[in-house]
């Protein structure tokens, strides 16, 4: 019984050694990585990641904390949760938004390569029911949430995660006033400005793709064109005729028929806008 | 037999000839029906092809037969079924531009030598390159394609006489396209400044929002739904001229008696008159100036007639409108006039006094450049970078400097941009030219390439794309209007290199 008893710490202590030095090395390798180096990491560390220690039932992973392991990256998480926060500004995350969300996590976890694929999945899980339980819980700030993103992240990633949002948004084929505006609070929080010409552009893509949802009114009218009610008239004015210029030289340009017919449509409302809103 | 030089107003609704008559004056040259104008309209039967007034009276007889407002989708890949063919919108536009071409040979017993179209100001390349192709396919020899303003400010400038010099709005709602243009127009000289087009806005618009009122008071009254064999858009266009002219009108269908009154239309046709007021405020907009600096707005096309049309423009810019002559005719008699100064040598001793002291300046109407990224955003993203901006007085020749983004890069993208708003997303512009130049090896990062974009007065742009270390260059040349497009030529290496930066 001691033979095996030795036996057994020796293993143990080679067992110890092996994981310490194998951490090590894989932590000098990720030290300035993020997610959108993950390829790269991966390859560094392969025969290891490769053994599929981190499937959800592997005894290895309570054994030992993959998050410090590994260094997953926080960007993901938060971009999960803003896109949780976007999706929940009508109280609901509909089918279609968690098509999005999850379809997003698994591209994501597929551009990693090797072994870490499960991994990652893993993780984005977790941060995605805990995204959901937090904010379906608790009053969150916008402005808190996406302090990080401002600070930290560059500016294509920014406009990355804008573009989830405004797929969330659109993915019903409408645009509530209530989703207008936290994604324009979102952009803010993230120091996208509302009026950058690459945000601005990438939700017009996204509202060309939006349905006609038969409502008429001038409240509606205005939340579609994007006309801040607060502006005194002049301005309101000013902002759109801006709006129809650039509407009708898209018209042109537009090859899709569908959203012909929706830039067609905001140059009507446009039109409908001007004609009941005279000085 | 004599040679004669016409211009053409080829129009979503109507088209019409004009050439100068032999004391010099600009004159309209009638159909085979003695109109001056004739019906954009086409009617296939088999073999048989009619075009004008004859056409559009089996619009709604036999529609499967009879297309118009072909204009609309000229340049784009809309297809026509006719009993079995298949026509395009530049084949069908060719249809109107012979029928156009035998009128005005038999009127003048002459051959047309030379002939300039006119299109909407905001046509794009490929939309201009079309109609170009329909004037090539109706036979005829047409050197340039104006812009339908700049033409109605020809036949202004040409008519008013005087000297006073001014900034004046030529607005011309049409049939199908509403266009505004802010020229001075000094003497005989006529300066464009900047161009605003709507291409889905016209009388034929407002036609069917009458159309669409005559329905529901139709379906209110009588609870039916009313068929378009009962009243069609020439109905309502009957009844919308009618409407000028009178307080109310009443319409009979079967036995319901439907009364519009004049207010109702105004009202239903509000939204598309405002339409042309923003793209007028536009239009001022961008040169900075205000309706006070104003001379006039001169009304041009059929639909400008409209009372409330005059009375909005009046409201807005404190002025009474000007319509001079008739406003159905200025774009043909203007095109007339650039044909013949354009083509002296077919003109008599008057006809070349009359247009001797003419003197046009154009801008560019669209936007032209290239993707690149801009480093001085931070974001990686591709981006359309303008070159020659919209407005820019031509001829013109603008070039920038751009450079290799990565060490070790193969080639560039040599895209050639087309937007009328400034754009910076690839995806809301044309790409009306692409080619790719492959870079020396051992290329670094930071290379300088310069980009030189000329835009000639004969409409056509240079564009050159040159790798100024090693003198690798690509040139293209687009036909902005003519609707030719040269082979791409490379070569390598060069001892001229065009630097002049903007």
């Amino acid at each position: 019984m001691e033979y095996l008893f030795v036996i057994a710490v020796i293993l143990y202590l080679i067992y110890w050694i092996v994981s310490t030095i194998l951490k090590s090395i894989y932590n000098t390798t990720v030290a300035a990585g993020n997610f959108f180096q993950s390829n790269v990491v991966d390859s560094g560390i392969k025969p290891f990641l490769s053994s599929a220690s981190f499937s959800k039932n592997n005894r290895i992973k309570s054994n030992i904390n993959e998050s410090e392991f590994i260094k997953y990256d926080y960007k993901e998480e938060l971009v999960i949760k803003i896109a949780v926060m976007m999706a929940l500004t009508n109280n609901k995350i509909d089918n279609e938004e968690s098509k999005i969300i999850k379809g997003y996590m698994t591209e994501k976890a597929n551009s990693s390569k090797f072994g870490a694929k499960n991994f990652y999945k893993m993780k984005m899980d977790e941060a995605l029911s805990d995204s959901v339980s937090i904010l379906t819980n608790s009053k969150f700030s916008v402005k808190k949430i996406t302090a990080k993103v401002k600070k930290d992240f560059t500016l294509d990633e920014k406009y990355d995660i804008l573009e989830l949002c405004l797929k969330i948004l659109s993915s019903d084929q409408k645009a509530e006033f209530s989703e207008v505006k936290m994604i324009d609070l979102i952009a803010k929080g993230t120091g996208v400005a509302k009026t950058d010409s690459t945000y601005t552009a990438l939700k017009d893509k996204y509202f060309l793709k939006l349905s006609d949802d038969g409502d008429d009114s001038l409240e509606n009218l205005e939340i579609k064109l994007g006309i801040d009610p607060k502006l005194p008239y002049k301005e309101k004015k000013k902002y759109v005729v801006s709006q129809y210029r650039k509407w009708n030289s898209r018209l042109n340009v537009l090859k899709d028929k569908k959203e012909r017919e929706n830039a067609q449509k905001i140059l009507d409302l446009l039109g409908e806008w001007r004609s009941e809103n005279k000085a | 037999m004599d040679k004669v030089v016409i211009g053409i107003d080829l129009g979503t609704t109507f088209s019409g000839a004009a050439m100068l008559d032999k004391s010099g004056k600009p004159t309209m040259i009638p159909n085979s029906n003695g109109k001056n104008i004739t019906p954009s309209v086409v009617m296939i039967d088999g073999e048989k092809v009619v075009v004008g007034a004859a056409a559009k009276n089996n619009m709604f007889v036999r529609p499967d037969n009879v297309v118009d407002e072909v204009k609309r989708f000229i340049g784009s890949d809309k297809t026509y079924q006719i009993d079995g063919r298949e026509h395009t919108p530049t084949s069908i536009s060719s249809l109107i531009l012979n029928k156009i071409k035998t009128d005005v040979e038999k009127y003048c017993s002459a051959t047309i030598a030379s002939a300039v179209i006119t299109v909407p100001a905001n046509f794009g390349n490929n939309q201009r390159e079309a109609t170009m192709e329909a004037a090539n396919m109706a036979g005829l020899n047409v050197d340039f394609i104006i812009n339908e303003p700049t033409a109605a400010a020809l036949t202004y400038a040409k008519l008013k006489g005087g000297t006073e010099s001014g900034n004046y709005i030529i607005y011309d709602f049409g049939g199908g396209t509403f266009d505004c243009t802010v020229a001075e127009i000094n003497s005989d000289e006529v300066e464009v400044k900047t161009s605003e087009g709507v291409q889905k806005l016209g009388g034929k618009d407002l036609d069917a929002e009458l159309l669409n009122l005559v329905k529901q008071k139709y379906k209110d009254l009588s609870g039916n739904s009313l068929k378009a064999t009962k009243f069609d858009l020439n109905a309502a266009e009957r009844y919308k001229i009618d409407l000028s002219s009178l307080d109310e009108i009443t319409i009979f269908i079967d036995d319901v008696s439907i009364d519009i009154s004049k207010s109702e239309f105004e009202e239903a046709i509000s939204p598309l008159v405002d339409q042309s007021l923003m793209a007028m405020e536009s239009a001022l907009d961008t040169l900075g100036l205000e309706f006070s600096s104003i001379e006039d707005v001169i009304l041009v096309g059929g639909t400008s007639r409209v009372p409330f049309i005059q009375e909005s423009i009046a409201k807005l810019t404190g002025k009474t409108p000007v319509l001079f002559g008739n406003p159905d005719e200025s774009v043909a008699l203007g095109a007339a006039i650039y044909a013949s100064k354009k083509n002296p040598e077919f003109l008599n001793i008057h006809q070349k006094e009359a247009v001797n002291s003419f003197a046009i300046g154009d801008v560019c109407t669209k936007n032209y450049g290239t993707f690149a990224i801009d480093s001085s955003t931070g974001s990686e993203k591709t981006m359309n970078s303008i070159i020659i901006r919209k407005d820019t007085r031509i001829p013109c020749s603008i070039s920038k400097t751009y450079t290799t983004i990565v060490d070790h890069q193969e080639s560039i993208d040599c895209s050639i941009t087309e937007c009328v708003n400034a754009e910076a997303d690839p995806d809301f512009v044309d790409v009306v030219g692409k080619e790719s130049m492959a870079l020396p090896v051992n290329c670094m990062k930071g290379e300088r390439v310069v980009v030189t974009y000329s835009y000639n007065a004969n409409q056509t742009m240079d564009c050159e794309f040159v790798h100024q270390k090693s003198g690798t260059k690509v040139n293209r040349q687009i036909s902005i209007a003519l609707g030719k497009e040269e082979t791409p030529t490379e070569e390598t290496p060069t001892e001229e290199i065009e630097t002049e930066i903007e």
